[in-house]
Parts: C-alpha cells; structure tokens; sequence
C-alpha cells in the first residue's frame, strides 16, 4: 500500500484529505506542522507528502526545503495544499522543491487524478 | 460626541478577543463534521466495492454526496483563516495605539496585509486602502473565482 504524508494545522482539513486518500486505498500519516512531519520523515520514507504552506513552528515551503534534503525524498513527489494562490509564493514552492501546487479547497476527484499521475 | 473619549485600544482588544473565543468555541464542533463526513466519505468507499450491483450503485451516490460535503466543509477553514487574519489585525491596531511612538501608517498596513494568504483579502485590501498605500486598483475576486480550486505541477 502506497502511504501519503498529509501535513496541515487544521484538524478538519486532515480530516478531509485522509477520507479522500483512504478511500482512494491509501495509507495515510498526519502531521500538523512541518517540524512535526519532517521529524516523522526523517526515519519512515513515504510515496508522498502533501503539506499546508501556512503552519505554526514550520511552514510548508521550509518543509520541502528541508526534505530535499534528505536522501530518500530527492525524487518523492511533494505537493503544497494551500489558500495562497499567488504566483510569486508558488514560485518560491518551485524552487523550494516542490512538484507541484493545489489550491483550496480541493476537489477530492482531482486531488486523486493527480496522485495517480505522480505515483 | 466627544471622540477624545472613546476607549479605542481596549474596545480592539475586546473585539479581538471575541473574534478568538468565537474561533475557539466553532473549532470542536467543526472538526467533529468533518469527522462525520469523513466517515461518510469512507462508507461511500466501502459500499462501492461492494459485489452486489445495487449496493455498489448506491455507494457511487454516496461518495459523490460525501465529496461534495468534503468540498464544502473546506470553506469553514477559509472562513477561519479570515477571522484568524481580522484578529491579528485588530491585535495589530490595538498595539501601534498603545504604543507610546504609534508607527508609521505604512508599517502598519503592510504588516497587515502581510498577514493575508488569500489573493482575494489581498485584493481587497488594496481596493478599499488604495488611498493610503498607492496599490494598483485591483477588482476584488468574484464569488465564482473563490469557489474555483486550481492544480498546478511544475
């Protein structure tokens, strides 16, 4: 079973994300910030990680940053799920690392096209 | 009305404050929906992998139901992002008039709309303070356009 890391400050909106993986036959792992994730990251390699932008103690674009880094995710698909919808932020996730941009609220039926594309 | 005598800083901390306790009082209640929805989602998924036709018809109206209580239920975290943004901007008001040197309106403004991360409140600060910050008059973001979500893979 491919397992996804989702990454966000709001319970619900994890919560939104799990149901659509799980029922997509996903495994999922949460984290509610990007020092939580990159923690988990750092000993458990996954297929995927989806991350919020605007979170507390880390955001989601240091988080890509920081996972780029790491020797299992220079090739991971990281994808950033998020209200900013500015090119110039979207910009600084590209170059970050990140492969590519959602903008909430997602529609779970393109949110799991785009998964199938990327995995 | 005398405007010397209006107590300005506390009434923005009074108001900052109610806008947390409303934040804090829908956030328990909101997260137990989406748990709900989520559950929904999940048998909706079950039912669809179902081997008898009719069950799994149903599943298929059932999940679509469920994504669109999913698509709808991510409109509260908007909403709470926005007030989140509102209260940090009174926090902001209530401190430069506190302060014993007020900064200059500029940084104040920009330190609030730094705070945004939505293009639309972003848009709409700079049509309606156009006058203070000489931003370009951009048209606010239609409801259609709100509603719109968008993948981007580079």
């Amino acid at each position: 079973m491919r397992t996804i890391l989702t990454v966000d400050d709001s319970t619900s909106m994890r919560q939104m994300v799990r149901a659509t993986l799980q029922s997509a036959g996903y495994g999922v792992v949460e984290a509610a910030d990007g020092q939580e994730a990159l923690a988990y990251a750092r000993g458990n390699p996954v297929d995927l990680v989806i991350s919020d932008v605007n979170m507390p103690r880390m955001d989601g674009i240091t988080l890509v940053q920081q996972l780029r880094q790491l020797p299992g995710y220079r090739l991971t698909p990281l994808l950033l799920l998020t209200t900013e919808s500015s090119q110039e932020k979207k910009m600084e996730g590209k170059k970050a690392g990140a492969t590519g941009w959602i903008v909430k609220p997602f529609n779970p039926t393109q949110l799991l096209a785009t998964l199938t594309r990327l995995l | 009305m005398d405007h010397e005598a209006i107590p300005f800083p506390p009434l923005l901390e009074l108001t900052s404050t109610q806008l947390e306790v409303a934040l804090q009082n829908s956030a328990s209640q909101v997260e137990r929906l989406a748990q709900s929805v989520a559950a929904f989602a999940r048998l909706g998924a079950e039912m669809c992998a179902s081997s008898d036709p009719q069950v799994a018809a149903q599943g298929v109206r059932v999940t679509a139901e469920a994504e669109r209580a999913m698509f709808a239920m991510q409109f509260h975290d908007q909403l709470a992002q926005r007030v989140e943004h509102v209260r940090d901007a009174l926090g902001d008001m209530h401190d430069a008039m506190a302060a014993p040197r007020p900064p200059h309106v500029e940084a104040l403004l920009e330190v609030i709309r730094g705070r945004y991360t939505m293009e639309d409140e972003r848009r709409l600060f700079d049509v309606m303070l156009a006058h203070f910050t000489q931003a370009p008059h951009a048209p606010a973001t239609s409801d259609t356009e709100a509603l719109r979500s968008s993948v981007e893979l580079f």
